[in-house]
């Protein structure tokens, strides 16, 4: 069962530009010049229900603008997309009862009343009936510790407990899909992590369609199987988050311990990252040179006492696609 | 009427948490509210000191004057009480703080408007009902009609407030016009409409609608009549009727934003 269905979906918004200073904004009003940007261009691709989903790209590539025509505040230009089976911009209110959406930069907390009056608000809105409203907050209190700060004003909270309330107050009406947008904005490391692991075990326990975009590799990696690279507005690659590190991946980091010191080392595709002595950090290029040339190149060298091979950082391998643009990692999935 | 109902509670229970929202801090609210009863009432004490050089204004008693003022502030304090965003609405449509109100499943329209409440409207409430019962003779069956005529002109003033908010969804930033319309519309309505004739009299019925808002309904105050209060309910309906429309396209045309932003 698809959770999520896009077609086609295109998004075009007209800019106005102007010159710079007086003379520029004068002019603009005398003849403005309006230029249309293709925010979201044709992209297509398909959810299933309770999958997680990373959804990635630079910024200004289109992530937003794609979930906001997905949650129905955007309509789009062109294109079809259903939702849990509706069209989001087309039946909005119906649709809103069934997902939960969390903006890192933008709070729904009430900022001076605690996070219990703001749940309280909210079971209104969404008309929850009060018993269903009282096991439900039960529960999510429970989950994610949120008793002893429950009644606090929202201004006083730490970050990191402003986002646990955040996630509970978009889980309190159990949508069946859920658009994290930027959830781990900011956090510390342990908060991060307390924010994956309750994003994680409400996938796993109630089967919660997880739409996540992120500028932090680390929730890529640790919350999704798949992922979605948005590049201008394209769609540049789908493909499960394993697959992206071990195809995508040109360069490897080798660690080297020499048995005797050499002066220099040099070889077409590869670059000496640091040098001391016995110690080398080689970055290769395996487009140009391979592993085994290499080892064969530094055994021609020296002895090797101890080596290590490793993948780059995954932040890396992202910001090498999206260096090699749309046309060259077509075709990923 | 069902529906009606639902719209009811949720606009009762957005009120009352905006009102607990104020009380924490209890000196800010008590004051907002004291003083602005204590401001309206300086302004009544102007037209006291006329009156005691005129006998009437283009046949305008001073308790006449005190009802305009009291209808005028019973409007505009139940609107931006009540629905605490009217003011503000073409700045939510221009920097896109419209998104909060989409996400969730009920009328954006009247969610964004009830979403916040400015205390001070509660001081000029108040002071409506108070000055209308202090200066003017009252019987229950004027007090009930006082009511009725003001929720009616503060109908009025928000959805006139909405059609000028959401002119934003078209030109972008117009949150200055929009406070100059509803700016014209508070000051004219601050004088006897026996004063203004012709074209401006017109305007005042149409396209900035002070009758409707403080004329007519003091009127229906001076002198009941069943035609010109239906005439008023009439009015009433058609402005939500067209404030609801156009609010409707222009979501068509809406662009969002990228503001940080909380919900204060």
């Amino acid at each position: 069962m698809r959770a999520i269905e896009v077609s086609g979906l295109t998004k075009v918004f007209e800019v106005r530009e102007k010159s710079p200073g007086l003379a520029g904004s004068v002019r603009a009003i005398v003849s403005p010049s309006v230029r249309e940007v293709q925010a979201v261009n044709g992209i297509s691709f398909q959810v299933d229900e309770g999958e997680m989903l990373a959804f990635i790209g630079p910024n200004g590539a289109g992530k937003s603008t794609t979930i906001k025509m997905l949650t129905g505040i955007l309509y789009p230009t062109q294109g079809r997309a259903t939702v849990l089976g509706v069209t989001p911009w087309e039946d909005r209110q119906r649709l809103a009862g069934r997902i939960g959406c969390v903006f890192g930069q933008r709070s729904q907390l009430w900022y001076h009343l605690p996070p219990c009056d703001t749940f309280e608000l909210l079971a209104h809105v969404y008309d929850i009936p009060k018993p269903v409203y009282c096991d439900r907050l039960n529960m999510l209190v429970d989950r994610f510790e949120l008793g002893e700060f429950m009644r606090t004003p929202v201004r006083k909270l730490s970050l990191g407990q402003r986002m646990r309330c955040e996630i509970a107050a978009s889980l309190l009406h159990g949508p069946r899909v859920l658009f994290l947008d930027e959830p781990t904005i900011g956090l510390d490391v342990v908060a991060k992590r307390a924010i994956r692991e309750l994003i994680r075990q409400m996938n796993r326990e109630e089967g919660v369609t997880v739409f996540l975009t992120s500028h932090d590799v680390g929730d890529m990696e640790e919350l999704c199987r798949r992922v979605m690279i948005i590049s201008h507005g394209e769609l540049i690659l789908d493909t499960s988050v394993s697959a992206l590190r071990r195809d995508y991946l040109r360069f490897k980091i080798v660690r080297v311990r020499l048995a005797d010191a050499i002066d220099r080392f040099e070889m077409r595709g590869v670059t000496v990252a640091k040098h001391k002595q016995t110690n080398l950090k080689l970055s290769v290029d395996t487009d140009v040179a391979s592993i085994d040339d290499v080892l064969t190149e530094l055994m021609r060298h020296a002895r090797i006492a101890d080596i290590t091979i490793a993948d780059p950082p995954t932040e890396q391998v992202i910001a090498d696609i999206y260096g090699r643009g749309a046309s060259e990692a077509l075709g990923g999935r | 009427m069902g529906g009606a109902a639902w719209e009811a509670g949720f606009v009762w229970e957005h009120f009352k948490f905006n009102l607990a929202s104020a009380m924490e801090y209890k000196w800010s609210f008590v004051s907002q509210v004291v003083f602005m009863v204590l401001n309206d009432f300086l302004l009544l004490f102007f037209w006291w000191l006329i009156f005691g050089k005129v006998q009437d204004i283009g046949g305008w008693t001073f308790a006449d004057v005190i009802a305009m003022h009291a209808v005028l502030a019973a409007a505009y304090g139940l609107s931006v009480s009540v629905f605490g965003n009217v003011n503000r609405l073409a700045r939510i449509i221009a920097e896109g703080q419209l998104d909060y109100y989409l996400l969730l499943p009920r009328n954006p329209l009247l969610h964004a408007l009830v979403s916040r409440s400015d205390i001070s409207g509660l001081g000029d409430a108040a002071f409506g009902l108070a000055a209308l019962c202090l200066f003017t003779p009252v019987t229950w069956g004027r007090l009930a009609l006082f009511i009725a005529v003001s929720v009616a002109a503060c109908t009025v003033y928000t959805c006139f407030a909405v059609i000028t908010g959401s002119i934003a969804f078209f030109i972008g930033n117009a949150q200055t016009i929009s406070l100059q319309l509803l700016g014209a519309l508070i000051t004219f309505g601050g004088y006897p409409d026996s004063i203004f004739k012709g074209l401006v009299r017109a305007v005042l019925y149409s396209v900035v609608p002070v009758g409707f808002v403080v004329y007519l309904p003091v009127s229906l105050l001076r002198n009941f009549s069943a035609a010109r209060f239906s005439g008023l309910l009439a009015f009433t309906v058609a402005m939500v009727w067209a404030a609801r429309c156009l609010f409707a396209v222009g979501l068509r045309r809406y662009e969002s934003g990228n503001l940080v932003s909380a919900k204060i």
